[in-house]
Order: C-alpha cells, then structure tokens, then sequence
C-alpha cells in the first residue's frame, strides 16, 4: 500500500466477451501503477494498448473484471453508478474528440452548468456567474456563454469540455488524448492551459496520448503499454535516456521529428514492423514476440514478469532476467 | 539524383507534373462569399515527393479537391490555373479529363474504411479499378502485384479478403494497392496516417517513400504533421489561410524556418528534447468572409508593419530552394 | 454580479440570429414557404369559419330543396349538395374538424410515444428496453381502421372515439423514431459525460437527449397532420367519426359519391380539400425539416 498515492491501480483486468463461449477480448490484463498528488501521470500505446480502457475503468465507465482501483485509500472498484456523488465530483474526465464531447443542442454555458448545478447545488445568478468563472479560468470570453458548439473551434471547444470537468472542483483529471484531434498550435494553447490549472488548482492528471513527445514535455510519469499490460514504467526523463524495452524503442524510433538534435535522440537499431496482433487470440507468452528483433524461445513460453532495474524503473522483458524481481 | 539537391534553378529545366498558379477559390455561402484560397502557387516535378502542410482551416484540402476538380457545388474557381503535363485541368472538360482520372492521377484519402467499399473484396474491388483503367486481360495478376507492392502480406489471401477483416494499417495499405494498380503520374495523398497508429504510420510512410522512388511516382502530401512532411518529403510547402507562405527543400526548412508563422509553428511543437514548448501563436485564423487586406497573417504576427496591413508580400528568395512571402526578407535583407 | 445588460444583449442576439438562421434555412425552398401560407390560410378559415364562410348556416342543419344540387355558380362556388347546402361552406366548416382531430391525435401520442421511445433508447441492452419495445410492436400491429370499427362497435362513433382509436395506433411510430435515435446516442461521449458527471436518468433523457431529436420528431408531427387527417377522413367515409349534420371531409365524399359522376361537386371538392390539406402539410413538413436539420456547417 502506497500511503503517499492518490490513485492506486493494482492488477487490473477488464476483459470484453464475445460472442463465442469462454472467449474474451483481454483489453487489460493485469495492470499496476499508482499516481501520487501532482504527478502528471502518462500512460501511452497505441491502439489496442488498452490505455483508454484502463482510463475509463478508473472513470467507472466500465465495470472491471478484476483487480483493485484504490482512490485516497477507499476502494472505489465499482461503475460509476455505484459510486456516490461526492466521489464522481473527485475524479473527472475529458474525451479525445471535442465534437462528440458536447451536447450539439446545449449552449457552452449549458454545458458547464451540469456538474456545478449537480455537485455544488448552485441555482440562477449564481449558477451563471459560477459558469463565467469557469469559462474565465480556460481563458475563453464570458460571451462564449451563449454559444453553441458547433460555432466554436476545436480547441475552444475541448477548453470548455477542460471548464467542466474543473467545474466541480476534482483532485484527479483523466485526459484521454486531449489533444490528439488539434492543431500543433491549438494543442500549445491547451498544454500550457493545462499546466497553469493543474499548478493553481493542485491537480493530479492521467494524462494518455500515443504521442512520445508530447509525454516528454509535461508527463513526469511514464508507462508504456502493449496489448493490455505495461511493458515498462519509469520517470520520465530515466525512460528516454534509457528505454529498456523493444517496444519503447520502437515506438521512439518511429516518431517523426522536426530537427536533427531530435533525430539524434531517437534509438537508431529498432525499426517498427509488423502489427498488434488481435487481443482475442493472443499467444501464449509474450505479446510483442511476433514483433520483437530480439526474440528468444523463451518468449515464445513464458510471459515475463514485470522487473524492477532500478528503484522506479520497472521492465516486462525477459532481456533483462538479472535485474530484481518484483 | 535526390531533389532535395536540386536548385529551383536547375528544376526549371526538369518535367512538371503538376503545376498550381495563382489558384483563387472561393465559397458561397449562407453568410457571403467565403474567399479561401487566394493566389496559391505550387509546382511538383516528375519523381518529385511535395509536402502541403497547414493547419485545419487553411485550405490544403480545397486545393486538393480542386486539383482532382471535386470540389462542391457551391465553389466558384475565381482565377488560376492548375496545369497537369500542361494541359489546363480548371479548362478542361470531365470527357477530357478521361487520362487524368485513369492514368493520370490518384489519390488516398486519411480514413481508408471510409474509403473502400465494404461489400466488395479487394480483389473485386481492385478489378474493377484495372478494368476501369483499361487493363483487358490478366487483370488478377495485375491485382495480385499491386497489392504485393504495398507489402500486404499473402496476397492471394488478400484477394479474396473484406475491408472489415483488416486493421486500419493494412487498409490503407489496400489503399495504396488501389491507388497504384495502374502506373499513375501523381498521388495525392490527404492526411494518410493521421488515423493509423505511430509504429504503422512510420511503416506506411516509408512504404510511399519506396514506391515514389522505384517507381518516379510524383506525390503531393497533405498533412497537418510537420515531423511527417520532414521524413517522406523532398520540399515542402507552408500554407496559411489560403496562401503558400514559405516554402524550402524539408532537410533545410526546419533548421532555418523563416516566415514568423512557420517560426511560430515550430517553436509550438512538442519535442523530444524537451525544448520549451510556447503558448502557440496568439489569435485565430483570419475569417474567410471579410479577409484582411495586405498579408493575411497580419493580425497575429510580431513584426507586422503598416504595409503589411495594406499589401500582400509576394514570394522573396532567401536562396535557390527557399521562398518566404513575407516584407521582412525582401531583397534577401531582414531576420532570419 | 446580477445579470448584467451586456449579458441580456447578447442573450437576445442569440435568439435572434437563432430565428434569422431558422428562417433562411426554412425559406430556401420556394414550396415550403408556400406550404406554409395554405396551411395558415386553412387554420385561418377553421378558426373564422362563421366568418369566412359565404353560408355559414349551411354547417348546421339546414335544407332548402329548391337550390338542391346546383352546379358551381356564381353564388355557390363549389356548388350545393342534395339538401341545397353550399358545399364550399361545409367543407370550411369541415376543416374545424379535422384539424382538431390532428391537433389532438399529436399532442397525446407525441408526448406518450416520446417518453415511451426514450425509456427504451436509454435502457438499450436491458430487461426494460425489451419489454418496452416489445409493448410498441404489439400496438404496431393494429390497424387503425379495424381498430375504429371495433371501437364504434362498442361504443357509439362519435369524433372523440374516432380520435381515441388513432391514438392508440400513432404513438408507437413515435416510439419506434425516438427509440432508434435514443439508442444510437447512448454511447456518444457527451451522454457519457453527463452521466459521469452525476445527472439522474430523467435529466439525460429529457434534458441532454430529447434535445438532439426535435428535428426528425417535428418535421414528422407537420407531415403526420396530414396523414391524422386523412385517417380520420377515412374512418368518417365509413360513418364512423364526426356524424352528420356536422361537416366531415370523407363523410361529404361518401354521400356525394352516389352522385358521380352527374353531380360530381359534391364529392370532388372535399377531395380537393383533402388532397390539397395533405399536400400543405407535406410541403411545410419537408421547409421545417430543412429549417431544423440543414445549414449546419
């Protein structure tokens, strides 16, 4: 038990069944990490990873399979519905696509007014002047009030989705690619917006994008996953100077950079082939055998304990057998 | 011989493809007029791979549509001309546009399962592209090639297989397939990987890169990803409200962007090496309806001048490869 | 900090450019707009109709054998029917009736269908989606007509029962319109985030829901109108329905059918009537589905 986390994920696992008997879409098979009080904690892969899943069990979207989600201490491995109110206000949450995020048919100030009236029981003028607050603290003018979403941008849009999950005051924001479907220039905007609140209002995100070098600017936590597990987790700056894991070095060689400095930065020997196999028939041993150049028989066996190689950088990689079992 | 190394110089005496001049678009709508593009120059060269990169809203996919004429009802081509192995495409008719759409030109659009029908196999699907194309007999093998080429793996299984059996990845790959089953001139391709996962989308880049130089394949890159444009890309273009902006051979552009919105860009791009990321750039993209006189980037721009709301720069060389519109490099004097 | 001025200001403008847009959407087809004007005319001759009509007397009963029968002339512009009264009062009168019948048709099975289709979108995947869909598809299957006779069989026809009978049988395509869109919307992102943010059943289905579905649901309100009205001229072409000496469109058609094709005036300009009703409707029906659903960008 991690007495200084805020969030404590341990052995999480949600599978999905299908339609044949005894067979299960494994989108998160056995995961464990925690988040401590302004951590920004980054969780990337990319699709199939089961990074969004692992988000919207912690949300209470879906219920888990197994394992344990611990909030401040109190067990909250239930769906949302059985959570009670005073715990949907804590932890709070923004999708990836702005357009879908908010009601078409409701004005900003609409939208923003749902978690205040709910949590914090405010009515008429004081509703509506606790809305322009809201709208104040993204920095988007108090006119936006009327506004409806499909008259505003993309960025101002995940702005206002970003003003009413703060609406309500949480401790822990979950942001699923917050930014993935922006412009480069949109997406500064919304980072260095992001940082300003989470300093003044003491926040702890989960941050999860597939995008490397996003994470490397404003995560302080990092865990890499594939095919519903972590293969690697670490402080930021020890898991790019030292990536461990095939697949982290895959996914860092694959990034597409702007400058030489970066591409000098990029692990040079691991080129990306082959693709996620289907998380239904997932072979027995390790998931990233079908892809890995470094590939040994074992692999093919046993699925490798995640290990810790120094005192906060774990690995799930049978590469690395001498290093301290956790 | 790489195009990077080509002068623009040298360039004038090589085959243009595709060539955009003074292309004015615009759009009629329920508010007014809607002047998009406003004068866009770009040229593409035999074998040469071009990036159009901007952001949402500035008019690389109007001119796209334009190019391959698809663009909707309500448009009005207000001036240019986009000439394709010189021959006029905004003039020409649709029956005479016969070689451009079976021979001519192709395209890939960024979400492949919009894109292929999925009531058809690739191999029905491919057929009917090369009968279309004007391939009479050995059409399977032609099909079988083609998807060989884009690396999808077991082609004759391929060939009996449904879009919604494949990943987003090897769908695009279909894609490519289809798009190159008869030799083409031009791909277009409009935001290809932005929906593909890193890992596939690096592998599918480096697909179009192989096949644009095996096969002198001339291909003009939309993308709003400027590390995208840098990696597959021989030059690129910096569009901006409906205007080319600054344009330079992609090794050298990002080492010495010039025009202060590529600046501006650049400076906003998360980076592995954990520079400092800016604010972005203060303001919004002008509106269409009532666009500022002079340069369209006037209102957000650090070093804009009293004849920058007037006038609109024309393109000034910096060198043989690199173009800038903006007053700050006239006559090569001025920041870099 | 009251609502300040700046604040109402812009509230107004808001609603302005909302009716200004509505308006431009709406009025882009030159159909819809006439579709509007001959659905207020015929509102207007229903409620005026004393007024309006050229013998208003004619609507009651009333006989005057000597002008039994007359073709369209001068005095009777549609004529006059076997009792000598003029036809095109009676069917202005007539048009009191039938809209009455479709103005209180929609206002039961709108809200019931509704209420009924969003209970079952919402609980998409459950035990209450089942039974209340299956509900639906039981009062889907009756035919409002045999429906009407059984209803007439029981108890006397009368307008009342003619309107009961047709409720019972609209409100489930209500049901099955909202149901599907309901059901579709469930697992948008901003039903999800509503839902995380803690608001009860009742607030997401008629608070962030029903919201999304008044295009697809109004637009076949307008269009029903006319379908309710001609239902219910069929159920009073067979007797059951408004019953004589008050006007009813299918009831004038029925009597005057015998007559045809000599005193064709007798039949034929209800059926105008009706046809140009149904028609009105229609084409107000496809100028407010523009309005609601077109110029979005």
């Amino acid at each position: 038990m991690n007495n200084k986390a805020i969030l404590e994920i341990r052995e999480l696992k949600k599978y999905f069944p299908t339609k044949r008997k005894n067979v299960y879409i494994k989108a998160v098979d056995g995961i464990s990490f925690d988040i401590e009080p302004s951590d920004t904690f980054g969780l990337v892969g990319e699709s199939g990873s089961g990074k969004s899943t692992t988000a919207y069990c912690t949300i209470g979207m879906y219920s888990i399979s197994s394992g344990r989600i611990t909030y401040t201490g109190k067990d909250i491995s239930v769906p949302a519905k059985k959570r009670p109110l005073s715990l949907k206000k804590e932890i709070q949450i923004v999708f990836q696509d702005p357009g879908t995020s908010l009601n078409p048919e409701h004005t900003v100030g609409r939208i923003i007014s749902l978690p205040l009236k709910i949590h914090m029981n405010l009515k008429g003028s004081a509703l509506r002047d606790a809305a322009v607050d809201a709208l104040d603290k993204v920095e988007l003018p108090s006119d936006y009030y009327y506004k409806y979403p499909r008259e505003i941008g993309g960025g101002e849009k995940q702005l206002v989705a970003i003003a009413r999950a703060l609406a309500a005051k949480p401790s822990l924001v979950i942001l699923d690619e917050p930014t993935s479907a922006l412009d480069v220039s949109v997406q500064a905007k919304i980072i260095s917006t992001l940082r300003k609140l989470k300093e003044d209002l003491s926040l702890s995100f989960l941050f999860i994008t597939h995008d490397l070098s996003l994470m490397r600017n404003i995560a302080t936590r990092i865990a890499i996953m594939y095919l519903g597990k972590i293969v690697e987790v670490g402080p930021v700056e020890v898991l790019f100077s030292n990536p461990l894991h095939p697949y982290t070095k895959m996914l860092l060689s694959s990034i597409p950079v702007v400058t030489e400095a970066e591409e000098s930065l990029k692990p040079k020997q691991i080129e990306s082939k082959g693709e996620i196999p289907s998380p239904v028939n997932i072979p027995p041993g390790c998931g990233f055998q079908s892809r890995c150049p470094f590939v040994m028989s074992v692999c093919k066996v046993t699925d490798p304990p995640i290990r810790a190689i120094s005192e906060d950088h774990m690995v799930k990689c049978h590469l690395f057998e001498g290093a301290i079992k956790t | 011989m790489g195009f990077a190394k080509c002068s623009l110089v040298e360039r004038d005496s090589m085959e243009n493809i595709l060539e955009v001049k003074d292309l004015k678009v615009s759009f009629k709508s329920y508010d007014g007029l809607l002047k998009v593009l406003d004068g866009v120059k770009l040229q593409i060269r035999k074998g040469e791979k071009v990036g159009l990169v901007g952001e949402t809203g500035c008019g690389k996919t109007t001119t796209l549509k334009a190019i391959m004429k698809i663009l909707a009802r309500n448009a009005i081509i207000e001036d240019g001309s986009i000439l394709f192995k010189d021959r006029d495409i905004i003039k020409s008719r649709e029956r005479e546009l016969k070689y451009l759409r079976t021979k001519g030109i192709s395209m890939i659009f960024q979400d492949p399962t919009a894109a292929l029908n999925p009531v058809y196999t690739l191999g029905q699907q491919l057929d009917y592209i090369l009968l279309h194309s004007g391939v009479d007999h050995n059409r399977k093998e032609a099909a079988l090639q083609a998807l060989h080429t884009a690396r999808l793996p077991d082609p004759e299984r391929m060939y009996e297989t449904y879009p919604f059996q494949l990943s987003g990845g090897m769908r695009q790959r279909a894609c490519i397939a289809m798009a190159l089953a008869t030799n083409r001139d031009l791909l277009l391709a409009d935001e290809p990987t932005t929906n593909l996962d890193v890992t596939i989308q690096d592998q599918v880049l480096k697909l179009l890169k192989k096949l644009s130089l095996e096969r002198e394949l001339s291909l003009l890159l939309i993308t709003h990803s400027l590390g995208v444009a840098r990696e597959v890309t021989d030059r690129i273009y910096i569009m901006y409200a409906g205007t080319i902006i600054e344009t330079d051979s992609s090794k050298t552009l990002f080492e010495n962007p010039c025009h202060p919105y590529t600046k501006g860009l650049l400076a906003s791009l998360p980076k592995l090496t954990a520079d400092k990321m800016t604010e972005g750039i203060p303001g919004r993209i002008p509106s269409y309806l009532n666009p500022p006189n002079g340069c369209r980037f006037n209102n957000r721009c650090p070093y804009a001048t009293d004849r920058c709301l007037k006038e609109k720069p024309r393109m000034f060389k910096i060198d043989d490869n690199h173009m800038v519109a903006c007053f700050l490099f006239e006559d090569g004097e001025g920041q870099t | 900090m009251n609502k300040t001025n700046s604040q109402k200001a812009l509230r107004r403008e808001r609603i302005r450019t909302d009716i200004a847009r509505a308006w431009y959407n709406f009025s882009r087809s030159k159909l819809s707009v006439v579709g509007l004007v001959v659905v207020s005319i015929i509102v207007f001759f229903a409620i005026f109709a004393p007024f309006v009509s050229p013998y208003p007397e004619h609507s009651g009963a009333y006989v005057d054998f000597k002008n039994a029968s007359n073709p369209p002339s001068l005095n009777n512009w549609c004529g006059t029917d076997v009792f000598g009264r003029d036809v095109l009062s009676r069917v202005i009168f007539a048009f009191r009736g039938a809209l009455t019948m479709g103005i209180v048709v929609l206002i039961i099975s709108v809200p019931l269908g509704t209420a009924v289709g969003l209970l079952g979108g919402y609980f998409s995947g459950t035990w209450i989606e089942t039974i209340v869909m299956r509900i639906t598809d039981v009062f889907l299957s009756i035919p409002p007509l045999i429906l009407a006779l059984a209803i007439a069989a029981m108890l006397r026809p009368t307008l009342m029962n003619a309107m009961i009978a047709i409720c019972v049988s609209w409100w489930p395509w209500y049901a099955r319109l909202v149901y599907g869109m309901a059901a579709s919307l469930r697992n948008e992102p901003f039903i999800k985030a509503a839902e995380l943010s803690g608001a009860s059943t009742l607030r997401i289905m008629f608070f962030e829901m029903l919201p999304n579905f008044k295009g697809p649901v109004f637009t076949k309100m307008t269009l029903d109108m006319g379908w309710v009205i001609l239902t219910g001229a069929s159920l009073s072409f067979v007797g059951l329905g408004e019953q004589p000496p008050i006007p009813a469109l299918g009831t004038m058609v029925s009597d005057g059918a015998k007559y045809l094709p000599t005193y064709w005036w007798i039949s034929i300009f209800p059926a105008i009537a009706i046809m140009v009703i149904i028609l009105s409707f229609n084409l107000l029906g496809d100028g407010i589905r523009e309005m609601l659903s077109g110029g979005e960008r």
